[in-house]
Parts: structure tokens; C-alpha cells; sequence
């Protein structure tokens, strides 16, 4: 089915957020179109981020170009 | 090269040497002299209301990042990156949490703080080769504001801001203060002229003398009718501390009756008067005087008129800030900001915002007669014969440095005031100027400005 996408960006990053509904559920779809990266974020995993405070995405962002093998 | 000691000798005689207006050399020493020792204005807090908020703005050369922090923390981040120097925010205004450079990826939370970099362990070691928590963008110098406008500066030992105006604050809550949220700002619009930066500073700190011949068509075509000869020159000039302006003579009436005729409405009248200082109030209810241009040196300029903006005379009051941005000797870009009460009504904000762009902004009458001069001063003021010109800017001295301008009957704040033309204001001013331009001669060089040029800070 068609998804309403609701395109956020600014000078540093433009992300394509959707609401995806599954056979039995929802989920919340953020894709990157310049890598073609996807998550897939349930309820559950949302409300948790309420509870994170912005160093969580500040720890994310130390590799700038996504993770990074070792 | 320019010879200081004449310079400053010229200025304080009133004699202005026409070059000022076009050297290079001149426009160097103002950079790394004047520029890099005062308070510059920056960005109003109201133009970064949110986490994450950030708009891009210059002192001269230097750009900087103005931003609210996640935290909420107003902070000034010099735009480069840490790294190969690329300028890290390019857009001129945005919100993120971070700021991620475009050339190699180096990432900065928007606190400053260099929090991440592609391979840092392949590239670095990690910590073995670069401690990434030591690393932050390079903050401003010094960063202060009054009553929400955010100033910096340059140099680390500057006096604190509130200081560095000193009463000239009081003039500039007029503008600021006139409920207890304050102002908040629209724009800016930003063009670039072909004018030295100094000519719109002087002129808004105190020539009301070019109203009524540079705006006539603005009385002529019925926008604004204050600016008639014979009523300009009743208003006060004021300077006080490091600033000064303009005043219009109010009709007689109460403190009530004189808001309105400016064109306030109640509502707001009412917070005026619960807002300003008594000696404000009477500035406005006894003295009479309304304030219209001003100046705070180096650089920042604000206007408060009362144009009537339609067919059936409705007049509207609006307020204006304005930065000469300075590009070169012979060009300047100009921000132009809208500003208005934050508790005034939402028609209020409507006319008075139609009022600015009546007047000022790139489509207002008031700035494309003013902008005409200032360009043609430039380029006449560049050759060789300009060398040899000094512009008789004494107005309302004699020949002996007495004052023939005249004090007001009465008047309630602080610094110096006059009524009628003169040009008391721009000698103040370019006084300033020349004392900022690191010039470290024979003290006795230094001789003080005309008695009725001084600006007696806090002698009423």
C-alpha cells in the first residue's frame, strides 16, 4: 500500500520516515535514501527512546559514516 | 599608510577627511583594531527559541555558529572545523543536535564538543592518536547579551557588555523592554551595498538633518509626516555611553495620549507603563520626546516609526534593528530585522510588520533614499582629491567649540542631550571610532573632544 512519507532534513542529513503496517501490527520505518539504510522501529523500541536523553544519539554518531568493523 | 595622529586630530576637531569613507589600509586597522576589541551583535535569542536552533553570523571576517544547545544553552562556536578547517555549518540558519562536517565527517554535538570521527581507531589509534574528549569547536572570545540580543567579542579581557553600553541601555529598553517577554525578531533580510559600513552607523545615531531633504517624497506621498522640516528639528539628539539617537517631538497629552498618537494601542500602552522606569515614562510624558534612530557602536543601528499604512490613516508604529556588516572598505552588508513587543496582539504584529516594510527593509522607501547617498559618499570618497578634503561635519559648534545647539527644557535621561539640528551625535561617534583604530601617540595628541561634544555619561 502507498505510504505517506514525511521527509525530515537539514543541512547535515535527510531522512524518509513512514508508518509501516505489518500482517498483525506497526512499525515506524526511518530510511536514509542516500545509503538506502532502513530501521524498523516497533512501539515498543519508540518508547524507549523517550526515555534516552541526546547522548545516546551523540554515542551513535561517534562513527559518522555508520558502524565500522573492527 | 595612514597617519593616526592627524587622523584623530581631524576627528575631533569636527573636520572629517573624506578618505574615511574609502581606504583599504583604514579598513585593516578597523578589522584588527576596532572590530577585534568591541561587543559586536550577533543573533536575538528570539531567532533561536528551540534546542538545537542555530543561525550563522559574522564578525567581519570570522563566522560563527550561534546556537541553543540541547541543554539550553545559548553558545558561539567559531564555524570551522577542527580538523581541515572546512566551514562546518553553511546553511545560514537550521536546527540539528550535531553538526557533522562535510569534508572528512568529523561530528560535533551542538554544545561544541567534538564527538565523533570516521575510523578512529583505524586512522588515530583511538585516544593513542587523538583524545577526542579534549576537543571542542573554539568558542568566542567573550559572549554576553542585553535584554535577549547576544553580543561577542573577540578579545577575552573586554569589559563586560553591560558596562561597555553603559546608559545607553536606557534608550535601548524604548526599543527592548516594552513588556516583560521583550522583543522577538522576523527576518533577517540581508543585502549587500556598494557603501562603507561607518556612513549608515553615523547616520543613525544622530543625523536627523538629511529627513526632511533625503525623505521628502516619504511626506510628499503621505507614508510618514514627521519628518517635515519644521518638525524634525524639534526633536532631542541623545548620546550616552556607546550609543546615541534620534527623537521626535510628541504633540502635547498624557504619557496614554502620546502612545496612541504614535499609534500603540492600549493594551500595550498599558505594559509600557508598567515596564518603564519613571524616568523612562517621563522621557516620553513630560520631555515629549519619542525615540525614532539610534546607534549602538560599533555597528548596530535601530528605528521606531509611525507610518500611516493605509488609505483611511491608520498609523502603526514599527521597530527595526539593522547591522552595517562590514565586507570591505567600499561595501557592507546589511541585516534587516523586523522586531515587535512578544505580548502584542497578533493584528498589532500584522500592521506594524506591513509598517516596516513600508519604510525599511530592501523594499522600504526610507532605505532606498538613504542607500543612494551613502553609495554615491563612497565612490566620490575614494580618489586623490578626497585626500585632500576635510568634510566640515561641525554642526552646532562655533567656531570657538561653543555650543550654539540649544538643550532641551527638560530632559529626563541619562547622557547628553540637544534639540534642533547637529552633529553632536556623529562626532561622539566617530570619536569612538577613532580611539578604536589602535592608535598609541603623544597622549596630549589625544586632545578631549569639544566640551559640547562630550558625553557626560551619567550626568543629567
Amino acid at each position: 500500500m502507498a505510504e505517506d512519507i514525511l521527509v525530515l532534513a537539514n543541512e547535515f542529513a535527510e531522512v524518509h520516515v513512514s508508518k509501516v503496517l505489518t500482517h498483525n501490527g506497526v512499525r515506524l520505518r526511518i530510511r536514509d535514501p542516500k545509503s538506502d539504510r532502513e530501521v524498523l522501529l516497533c512501539p515498543l523500541e519508540l518508547e524507549s527512546l523517550t526515555w534516552q536523553d541526546s547522548e545516546l544519539f551523540t554515542s551513535l554518531l561517534a562513527t559518522p559514516h555508520g558502524p565500522e568493523d573492527s | 599608510m595612514v597617519n593616526l595622529a592627524e587622523l584623530t586630530r581631524d576627528i575631533r576637531s569636527g573636520m572629517v577627511p573624506a578618505y574615511v569613507y574609502n581606504d583599504a589600509d583604514l579598513f585593516t586597522l578597523e578589522r584588527d583594531h576596532l572590530f577585534a576589541r568591541s561587543w559586536v551583535f550577533l543573533a536575538h535569542e528570539s531567532e533561536i527559541p528551540s534546542p538545537g536552533d542555530y543561525v550563522v553570523r559574522r564578525i567581519v571576517d570570522d563566522s560563527f555558529i550561534v546556537v541553543r544547545d540541547e541543554q539550553g544553552v545559548v553558545r558561539v562556536l567559531f564555524n570551522m572545523c577542527l580538523h581541515r578547517g572546512m566551514q562546518l555549518c553553511r546553511a545560514e540558519l537550521g536546527n540539528s543536535s550535531h553538526f557533522r562536517c562535510p569534508y572528512h565527517g568529523w561530528s560535533y554535538k551542538n554544545d561544541g564538543r567534538l564527538i565523533g570521527l570516521p575510523f578512529h581507531g583505524d586512522a588515530y589509534g583511538g585516544d593513542r592518536g587523538l583524545v577526542k574528549k579534549e576537543q571542542r569547536l573554539l568558542p568566542a572570545p567573550a559572549v554576553d547579551s542585553y535584554r535577549g540580543l547576544v553580543f561577542a567579542s573577540l578579545d577575552p579581557d573586554v569589559v563586560p557588555l553591560r558596562d561597555y553600553l553603559g546608559d545607553f541601555t536606557f534608550y535601548l529598553d524604548f526599543y527592548l523592554n516594552q513588556s516583560p517577554d521583550g522583543i522577538e525578531l522576523r527576518g533577517p533580510q540581508r543585502w549587500r551595498i556598494k557603501s562603507n559600513w561607518k556612513i549608515g552607523a553615523e547616520n543613525f545615531c544622530g543625523d536627523s538633518y538629511h529627513t526632511p531633504q533625503t525623505h521628502t517624497s516619504v511626506v510628499e506621498v503621505g507614508l510618514f509626516a514627521e519628518p517635515k522640516a519644521n518638525k524634525r528639528k524639534e526633536g532631542a539628539l541623545y548620546f550616552a555611553g556607546r550609543g546615541g539617537g534620534t527623537t521626535y517631538k510628541l504633540p502635547p497629552g498624557t504619557f496614554e495620549e502620546k502612545l496612541r498618537y504614535v499609534g500603540y494601542p492600549d493594551e500595550m500602552i498599558t505594559r509600557m507603563r508598567q515596564n518603564w522606569t519613571p524616568e523612562q515614562q517621563r522621557v516620553v510624558a513630560e520631555d515629549g520626546f519619542m525615540v525614532s534612530a539610534a546607534t549602538a557602536f560599533p555597528n548596530l543601528s535601530f528605528v521606531h516609526n509611525w507610518p500611516q499604512i493605509n488609505a483611511d490613516g491608520l498609523i502603526r508604529p514599527f521597530i527595526s534593528l539593522r547591522q552595517w556588516q562590514p565586507v570591505s572598505e567600499s561595501e557592507t552588508e546589511v541585516l534587516s530585522w523586523y522586531a515587535v513587543d512578544a505580548n502584542a496582539p497578533d493584528y498589532y504584529k500584522e500592521e506594524s510588520y506591513k509598517a516596516y516594510l513600508m519604510c525599511f527593509g530592501s523594499s522600504g522607501m526610507f532605505e532606498q533614499d538613504d542607500v543612494e547617498n551613502w553609495v554615491s559618499i563612497t565612490s566620490t570618497a575614494k580618489g586623490a582629491m578626497a585626500r585632500r578634503l576635510l568634510l566640515n561635519s561641525r554642526m552646532g559648534l562655533g567656531l570657538d567649540d561653543d555650543v550654539i545647539s540649544q538643550k532641551p527644557p527638560s530632559f529626563s535621561g541619562p547622557g547628553r542631550a540637544y534639540v534642533g539640528y547637529g552633529e553632536h551625535n556623529q562626532r561622539s561617534w566617530l570619536s569612538l571610532w577613532s580611539q578604536h583604530l589602535g592608535y598609541s601617540g603623544d597622549p596630549a595628541e589625544h586632545s578631549p573632544v569639544p566640551a559640547g561634544d562630550a558625553a557626560g555619561e551619567g550626568d543629567r
